[in-house]
Order: C-alpha cells, then sequence, then structure tokens
C-alpha cells in the first residue's frame, strides 16, 4: 500500500492500529505518508493522541464526603476474634452454635405447649368433681424410658438412651437412684429436682442394699451458658408439674406412683449424666440434644402423670 | 485462590503463605497490620487509596453518587479479601484491579440501567446532556465528554488512556478479546473527538 492509494477512510480504519503500534513498517510508512499530504487526516490523528494524553493527565477525583463511616459499619459487623481458640482457655471461644438454635426452639416449645400444665393445675384446684374417672382399673403411664427394678442384680435394659446409659456407668452393681421414701412428690413444691441450680446429692443403693449418696453432681453453674438457658426454658415448667404432682400424690394409686417415680429417677440421673458431659464438651451439638431430649421426656412424663385420673 | 475459610489467620502466620510485613514504617506496613485486623491501619489505607478509587469508579459509571457507593464496596471488599494480598505487587496496584472487577460485577448484578445516554453499544454519537444549556461553538470539556460515551466505549477507555492499564488486562477482565478492546479504545477516542470539537 502507498501514501498514493490510501484513502482517507483507509487511514482513519488503520488510525486505531497505529497508535498501539501494530502496523507493519510498510503500513507504518504508508499511513505517515497520507498524513504528510491530507491535513485532514494529520489534524485527526493530533486529535486522537492529544485526548489520550489529556486523559492520562486527568485529575483524581474525590468523593463528596468521607466514606468511611459507611466502610466501618460494614467490616464491624463482620470482624472476627483476633484470639485464637486456645486449649489453655478450655475451649472458651467464640465458636459456632448451630445446634443451639435448634434446642432452645426445642426448649420453647415446652412453653407453647405449656396449656397442658395448665389444664392439669385447673384439675387440681377445681376439686375432684371435675375429674374423670376412668372404672377401677389402674391408669397405665405410657413412659418411653423403660422402669429400672429396685434389685440391684437385673441386668441393664434400655434402648440405648439416657437409661441405657446410666446403666453402663453402672456397671459395678450400683443403680440409679429409685424410688425412696424421700421422693421428689413427699418433698412437694420444694422439689426442684433437675433444675439448673446447684448440686444436690443422689442415693444410689450400693451393693449392700444400703442406700448411700453419691458425689457432688457437677454443679449447673459448671455448664455453658448455652445449657443452663435450655435448662433454664424447661426449669419452670418442670417445677410446676411437681407442685401438681405434689398436691395429687394422695389421689393416684401408690403403685402408679412408684411407676412415675422410679422412671422420674432415670431421667434424673440421665440429666445429671448429661450436665457433666456437657461440662467436659461445652460445645458438643450431641450431647446438647441428649440434654434436650432428657429434658422433654421428664417433662412429658410429669404431663402425663398430672392428667392421671384419681384412683377409685 | 483461596476461599473464605482461613479468618483463624487474622493475625498474620507464615504458615499459610504469609503477608510479608516490613519492618520500616509506610502503607506496606499497614497493609500487614491491617491484615491483622487493625482497623485504623486499614482505615489509613483507605484515606490514602480512596480518591484514586473513586476516580476509578466515578469514570467508569458516570455517575458520582453510584462511585461513591461502589467505592465502599471495594474497600469493603478489600477488608475481606485483604489476607489474601501477597504483596507481589504494591496494595494501590491491588486495590485498583480489585475496584475494577467491582464496578464490572456490580454492572453484571444491576443489569442494564437506563441513563440519559444511548445504552447502544453502537452509538455513534455522544448526546448532549438534556437540560444543559447548549449554544452553538460551546465545547464540552473532556471529563463531561468521557462520562457520556457508551458504556463500553467509556470502560475501555478509562482503563486504558486514563488508568494505564494494557489491552492484554483490559480483555482478561472484560472477558473480551484485545481486538474488541482496540476497537472500543477507538471508538472511543473517534467519539470524544467529535463531542469536543462539536
Amino acid at each position: 500500500m502507498t501514501h498514493e492509494t490510501m484513502t482517507c477512510d483507509t487511514f482513519t480504519e488503520l488510525l486505531g492500529a497505529t497508535m498501539e503500534g501494530d502496523l507493519d513498517p510498510s503500513q507504518v510508512a504508508a499511513v505517515e505518508a497520507h498524513a504528510a499530504g491530507c491535513a485532514g487526516c494529520a489534524a485527526l490523528r493530533s486529535d486522537l493522541e492529544r485526548i489520550s494524553a489529556e486523559a492520562s493527565q486527568l485529575p483524581v477525583l474525590s468523593p463528596s464526603r468521607d466514606l468511611w463511616q459507611g466502610i466501618a459499619e460494614r467490616i464491624d459487623a463482620k470482624v472476627l476474634p483476633m484470639v485464637a481458640p486456645s486449649a489453655a482457655s478450655g475451649g472458651a471461644h467464640v465458636v459456632r452454635r448451630p445446634w443451639l438454635r435448634q434446642a432452645l426452639m426445642a426448649a420453647g416449645l415446652v412453653l407453647v405447649t405449656a396449656s397442658v400444665t395448665w389444664f392439669a393445675a385447673r384439675q387440681v384446684n377445681e376439686g375432684p368433681v371435675s375429674r374423670q374417672v376412668a372404672g377401677t382399673e389402674r391408669a397405665t403411664i405410657p413412659v418411653q424410658v423403660p422402669v429400672q427394678a429396685v434389685d440391684s442384680s437385673a441386668p441393664a435394659t434400655g434402648s440405648g438412651d439416657a437409661a441405657t446409659e446410666v446403666a453402663a456407668d453402672n456397671r459395678g452393681g450400683t443403680r440409679p437412684a429409685v424410688t425412696t421414701p424421700t421422693s421428689e412428690f413427699t418433698r412437694g413444691s420444694s422439689s426442684r429436682a433437675t433444675v439448673a441450680e446447684g448440686p444436690r446429692p443422689v442415693t444410689r443403693p450400693n451393693p449392700t442394699g444400703e442406700r448411700a449418696p453419691t458425689a457432688q453432681l457437677a454443679s449447673a453453674t459448671e455448664m455453658p451458658q448455652a445449657a443452663r438457658e435450655v435448662e433454664a426454658v424447661y426449669g419452670s415448667e418442670i417445677q410446676r408439674l411437681h407442685d401438681i404432682m405434689a398436691q395429687r400424690k394422695s389421689e393416684l394409686d401408690p403403685a402408679t406412683v412408684k411407676v412415675i417415680e422410679d422412671n422420674l429417677a432415670i431421667i434424673d440421673s440421665a440429666i445429671v449424666q448429661s450436665r457433666r458431659a456437657i461440662a467436659r464438651d461445652p460445645n458438643s451439638g450431641f450431647l446438647m440434644e441428649q440434654l434436650n431430649s432428657v429434658l422433654d421426656r421428664k417433662v412429658g412424663l410429669l404431663r402425663t402423670a398430672a392428667m392421671l385420673p384419681a384412683r377409685s | 485462590m483461596q476461599g473464605d475459610d482461613d479468618h483463624d489467620h487474622m493475625a498474620v502466620s507464615y504458615s499459610h503463605g504469609p503477608i510479608p510485613i516490613p519492618t520500616t514504617q509506610g502503607p506496606e506496613t499497614d497493609v500487614g497490620l491491617a491484615a491483622s485486623g487493625d482497623r485504623l491501619a486499614f482505615e489509613r489505607l483507605y484515606r490514602a487509596h480512596v480518591d484514586r478509587v473513586f476516580s476509578l469508579c466515578a469514570r467508569m459509571v458516570a455517575d458520582r453518587t453510584r462511585a461513591e457507593e461502589l467505592t465502599q464496596d471495594v474497600f469493603v471488599r478489600a477488608w475481606e479479601k485483604l489476607h489474601l494480598f501477597r504483596g507481589e505487587s504494591s496494595f494501590g496496584t491491588w486495590i485498583h484491579r480489585l475496584a475494577v472487577n467491582v464496578v464490572l460485577n456490580a454492572r453484571k448484578t444491576e443489569g442494564r440501567r437506563r441513563a440519559w445516554v444511548d445504552e447502544d453499544e453502537d452509538g455513534e454519537t455522544i448526546e448532549r446532556t438534556p437540560g444543559l444549556p447548549h449554544q452553538p461553538g460551546d465545547r464540552m470539556d473532556l471529563e463531561a465528554a468521557i462520562a457520556k460515551l457508551p458504556p463500553g466505549a467509556r470502560r475501555v477507555f478509562t482503563l486504558y488512556d486514563i488508568e494505564g492499564y494494557s489491552h492484554e488486562e483490559i480483555a482478561e477482565t472484560l472477558g473480551v478479546t484485545t481486538g474488541a478492546t482496540k476497537a472500543q479504545l477507538h471508538r472511543a477516542r473517534m467519539l470524544l473527538r467529535e463531542a469536543l470539537t462539536r
């Protein structure tokens, strides 16, 4: 291509490549020659080159206001702890506990279904006339926790739940706490068997058949805040049910009462075991679920018992 | 690229690709401090680089208000990604490239936005701002003319002629060929010349 054959349109088409340095020597020569003979094309190239140069010299712009505050608010929301988990601190660090929400929701169901407790309490307050007496049959208590016989020689039974765990802990021959004259119901409203409080002694039969107090339970205050929150939700409900049962104890068949108390003892022991485990491993979602489950069972048992018809 | 799974290395750790902390004081020291979670150090970095980041955003989107929002987005993202900065380039270069990506990603999520400038990528002219007085002989200044370029041409012109990126870098960022970026650049320059000489 020579400058004699290059048209202005061709020059314009090649101008971009010319400015980028993408033309071969012959093309460059042709472009330069055309520009030398065409004022319009020369002005075009000059204008484009000036625009490019001026653009590179444009001043830095500034925002109309200080943007830092908005940035700080957004990054503050995402600040993570700078201290890494430390074994020396016993694992006390910020850890996500997605299971906590589930545990609290499950506990919340207790409150939602507290109408059962209210109805049972109303029955007690309104006297025996309002109660339905279902024949002369002894009421049975459909419980999920197997009843443990007092006989310490009996093999452990269970379905893999807390009772089984308790039984497994007692392979030395001891059994979980069973019915005693000082059962929870006779203690009445002062009973706060498994509410998240301080330690209390629990009697267990030793191989000789005598009952001896166990070591102090793990203090509820040793449990993490999450577990205490869960137990606090159950605590008031359990207390109300205990009060109801204490008032109704004389109305119920003694054998029925014994079954209830035996099962409660098993559940209480499972709760103790769960607390101890959580105190050792506060971040275990599994253990929190277990505690939730056992507390649920206790509430369920107490509610069932509270609604039992009086003996005829 | 690493994911966001190493927040436990807010403190500088040399076990997972260290962020170099120079022994001398200066901006690069602030980078190391900020990567460790030092907000004051990050604020110093912000003040050192905000204008350049804003300039890039403002010229690429031709909207100062939107550019301020994007600038904040850039620095928030920089805070999140600072642990990935390895010092292979200067922090200014790093955050500048980050800004380009933030602007381009914002455009993708927002979709095409109507503006008084013809958004048609095949537009042949730069429209004047409706309502602004126009007298024969009035010449638009370069900054105003850039703001009125079609978006594609404006992006390439900003990155190449203003910010100094190469065609290869622009093409990779935009996901196009260098031939396309060169064509856009030439088109931008031609349109600007027309606007500035009308």
